[in-house]
């Protein structure tokens, strides 16, 4: 059951009601049982796995936190690495097994040796690198003392299956939802406002910008060798389209649904094409996965606190292994590797500074802009690497990109659309520094703003075509 | 109910501003909506995809047109692309002439690549209705008995929003067809993601519906060009045959069934119907027993028509060598503009000829 189809919009019309009917208790019991029904839609078999990720935190919870009250810090310690260890063989065996599996075939090919590894027609279980995530960062808080676990397997079940965020996130923080989920919930107005507000803009980057910048990025990935330069890079900047306002769109129709049930999911997006320096975007993109990476990998790693080399190669293996969290495949590893270079690359550059006494000054305005346009190119060139699932793709389309044959400049046309239709909604959004800009203006200003998006919504009119990216992670 | 909510005296203004602003909104849609009626923005507008078939609806676009113009429609033609392109509807007019004391209009409503099927599910819920015809002429050619590949499928045409409703009514279905088929907000579904595409290739590529569009004329005709000779000499068509038996009418039932249906709801609509023979090219019929093969095809059409109680009019009287000049047709079976009007002619003569009472019972009240 996708956001953006009627089936969705009648499944939370109906949570709402029968939501509102009830006492907060019968509430949690309520979305418990309509989490595991919007997730059975996908496919029932995986329930099973989703209750085994449950069970196996919320046991591990208890266990670290008995552990801790009688001072055994060994066994806390045994509890989480059964833990996570746990998690992440269900993780590796389910999304990274045939991958290494045929990576280590050719290595070992490679060495002369030809095993016999077999390749399982293993089905990714939709949302699994979610709530694993999200899982594990419950026993690990726990482990730190960050906040005690919760007794109740109905509340620690639902921060799992909370069906707004289970198939692609925010990656909430487990104590950040469990606290929601304990207290009562009052649905406001304001709830209301800024939960629909939410949707709407969140149908309209899916069904409008993202399906639309889909439909012709895939042709240039499909068959790179037969396009001009222009147009390949065009190609480019239409998928950087794509994904942003799809995923960006997923998380705010995630976080509106959530709204009108009175909870609040983090933000996930922050106008990361108007990042002024690499780790600015990463400041402003996927938040929920990137702070992750930083407070149980990057920081567990030593962070900064270890010296110059160790920074670098901490943000190396963070950004390889986040490009791999999003696929099984060299491609994203690739991905991920890029970014880390220019996360490296970009430290540098600050330590030379620092180290020369250059002062850390404001930028002016053009300053400001010139190195926002050259992140979002450096961005826009990276995913290429991430759209392209094979080698023979990607060098396809940079041999053909880099070609620099003339033809097909009208390809601009559609990016320039699609630019000014993302811009329309990230400009006063990220002017008025909140999301649910619309609630503040005038009625004249919104009604227009409303009634234009409708009918650029009844003139894309694909909805429920295509499934969202980042359910495929 | 309602124990989530937090009852608060701010609620009362904030619903307010939610009325006016639903309000506001409603007027610039109801804006919008009239400003997608004007006949200069929507020529200038993608077509609209309210139905399955872009023809259907560039169709019904002129005949709202014609009926603006003249307030009523004597005579539809309805069929594959061979009525589209073969049928001229402005000859036929002039050659039946006045007729009581108006001067007959008759539109062409015939769509590429639909068989008898599809064609009785457009006449039955979109022409019909729309045109209120006295006569409906329904052309036919040999392979539109048969089942084929090259034909529309049926089944996705019936899966279209408005179409699924008219095959399957029901409440709902029903509220969504006249809702898509009345508001033209509702009508433009897809166009922007397809206009974006045409310039995937770096220049705006044009869409078949659009020329479709522009060299249809104000009675639903779509000339063809070249003329077969041309094409003949380009190597264009070496893949044709020759039409074979019609052995029996096994492998007729459905169309035979499907025209049956459109016979009986043009009766219902009260309407006179009339089967076509359109002829094709005497390529078609060649070889030793191409007269017999043309006769038996012939007579299956005339048998059904006996049956049935309605008129067959063949124009070539049986002749399939009538039509095989080059220059009458576009391929071996859509004619060329000078053949559309010589079969025209024959087609409007034929129907004038007794007995064609239809063509004298312009009833200005229906």
């Amino acid at each position: 059951m996708l956001f953006n189809t009627p089936q969705y919009f009648v499944f939370l019309a109906a949570t709402l009601v029968a939501y509102y009917s009830l006492p907060f208790r019968r509430q949690n019991v309520l979305l418990l049982v309509l989490s595991y029904i919007f997730y059975g839609t996908w496919d029932w078999r995986f329930l099973g796995l989703l209750w085994v990720s449950t069970v196996i935190d919320y046991a591990a919870g208890l266990s670290i936190d008995a552990a801790r009250q009688r001072h055994r810090p060994r066994a806390m310690r045994t509890a989480l690495t059964l833990s996570v260890g746990s998690q992440l063989a269900i993780l590796g065996f389910f999304k990274y097994y045939n991958f290494f599996a045929d990576s280590a075939a050719a290595l070992l090919a490679r060495a002369g040796v030809h095993p016999s590894l077999p390749l399982l027609s293993v089905v990714l279980p939709v949302g699994i690198s979610f709530y694993t995530f999200q899982t594990m960062s419950y026993t690990i808080d726990i482990y730190r003392g960050a906040f005690a676990p919760t007794r109740n397997v109905v509340d620690f079940a639902l921060s799992v299956a909370f069906f707004p965020h289970l198939v692609a996130g925010p990656i909430q923080r487990a104590r950040s939802l469990i606290v929601q989920i304990e207290r009562p919930r009052p649905v406001s107005v304001d709830c209301w406002e800024r939960g629909l507000t939410l949707f709407a803009i969140g149908l309209i980057r899916k069904v409008a910008i993202a399906d639309s910048a889909g439909a012709l990025a895939d042709a240039y990935f499909a068959h790179p060798a037969s396009y001009a330069s222009v147009p390949l890079a065009c190609g480019l900047f239409l998928y950087g389209f794509q994904i942003y306002n799809d995923f960006a769109g997923y998380s705010e129709m995630a976080r509106g649904s959530a709204n009108l049930l009175g909870f609040d999911l983090m933000r996930n997006f922050r106008h990361p094409y108007f990042a002024r320096n690499v780790s600015d975007f990463w400041q402003r993109w996927h938040i929920s996965l990137s702070t992750w990476l930083r407070d149980y990998l990057y920081i567990p790693l030593g962070g900064n606190r270890r010296g110059p080399l160790r920074t670098k190669l901490n943000l190396i293996i963070t950004m390889l292994l986040g490009g791999l969290w999003h696929g099984a495949s060299w491609n994203f590893v690739v991905w991920g590797g890029l970014h880390g270079t220019y996360l490296v690359g970009y430290h540098s550059w600050k330590s030379w500074r620092v180290r020369r006494g250059i002062p850390d000054r404001q930028p002016s305005a053009v300053a400001s802009v010139a190195s926002a346009l050259v992140v979002y190119v450096l961005v826009t060139f990276t995913w290429l690497f991430f759209r392209s699932h094979d080698t023979a793709t990607t060098r396809a389309y940079l041999s053909g990109l880099f070609s620099f044959t003339a033809g097909g400049e009208g390809a601009v046309v559609p990016v320039l659309v699609l630019a000014l239709m993302t811009l329309c909604i990230d400009v006063p959004q990220a002017l008025a520094d909140n999301e649910h800009m619309l609630v503040e203006w005038r009625p004249a200003a919104r009604a227009a703003f409303v009634a234009a998006a409708l009918l650029v919504l009844l003139f894309s009119g694909q909805i429920a075509s295509e499934p969202f990216i980042y359910f495929q992670f | 109910m309602n124990r989530s909510f937090t009852s608060s005296s701010e609620r009362r203004p904030r619903l307010r501003r939610w009325a006016l602003n639903a309000l506001l909104v409603a007027a610039m849609l109801a804006a919008a909506e009239l400003v997608l009626r004007l006949d200069a923005v929507e020529a200038r507008l993608p077509i609209r995809t309210q139905y399955h078939e872009a023809g259907a609806v560039i169709r019904e676009e002129k005949l709202t047109r014609l009926l603006r113009t003249y307030g009523h429609v004597d005579v539809l033609f309805v069929g594959s692309s061979i009525v589209r392109c073969n049928v001229n509807p402005s000859v036929f007019d002039s050659q039946i002439g006045v007729i009581g004391r108006r001067r007959t209009v008759s539109f062409n409503a015939g769509l590429s690549g639909l068989w008898p099927a599809s064609v009785r599910l457009y006449l039955e819920d979109l022409w019909l209705p729309r045109a209120r015809p006295s006569l409906v002429v329904q052309g036919i050619r040999f392979s539109e008995l048969l089942p084929s590949d090259r034909a529309r499928s049926y089944h996705q045409i019936a899966s279209g929003l408005v179409e699924s409703a008219w095959e399957h009514p029901g409440p709902l279905g029903r509220a969504t067809a006249w809702a898509f088929e009345t508001f033209r907000l509702l009508q433009y579904r897809g166009t922007l993601p397809a206009w974006l595409l045409r310039w995937r290739d770096g220049v705006p590529a044009a869409f078949e519906e659009d020329e479709v569009r522009v060299f249809t004329d104000s009675r639903g005709w779509t000339p063809r060009t070249p003329t077969l000779d041309v094409a003949l000499a380009h190597h264009l068509l070496r893949d044709e045959k020759p039409n074979p038996w019609l052995a029996d009418g096994r492998c007729c039932v459905e169309s035979f069934a499907a025209i049956r249906r459109s016979a009986r709801a043009a009766s219902r609509a009260g309407a006179d119907y009339v089967l076509v023979n359109v002829p094709e090219h005497a390529f078609r019929w060649s070889g030793p027993d191409g007269r017999d093969r043309y006769a038996a095809y012939l007579s299956a059409l005339r048998t059904l028509a006996d049956e049935d109680g309605f008129r067959f009019v063949d124009v070539t009287n049986g002749d399939p060598a009538l039509f095989s000049s080059p220059l009458d047709f576009s391929d071996y079976h859509h004619m060329s503009p000078s053949g559309a009007r010589r079969f025209t002619r024959m087609l409007a003569a034929a129907l004038r000829r007794s007995p064609a009472p239809t063509l004298a019972v312009n009833d200005p009240g229906r």
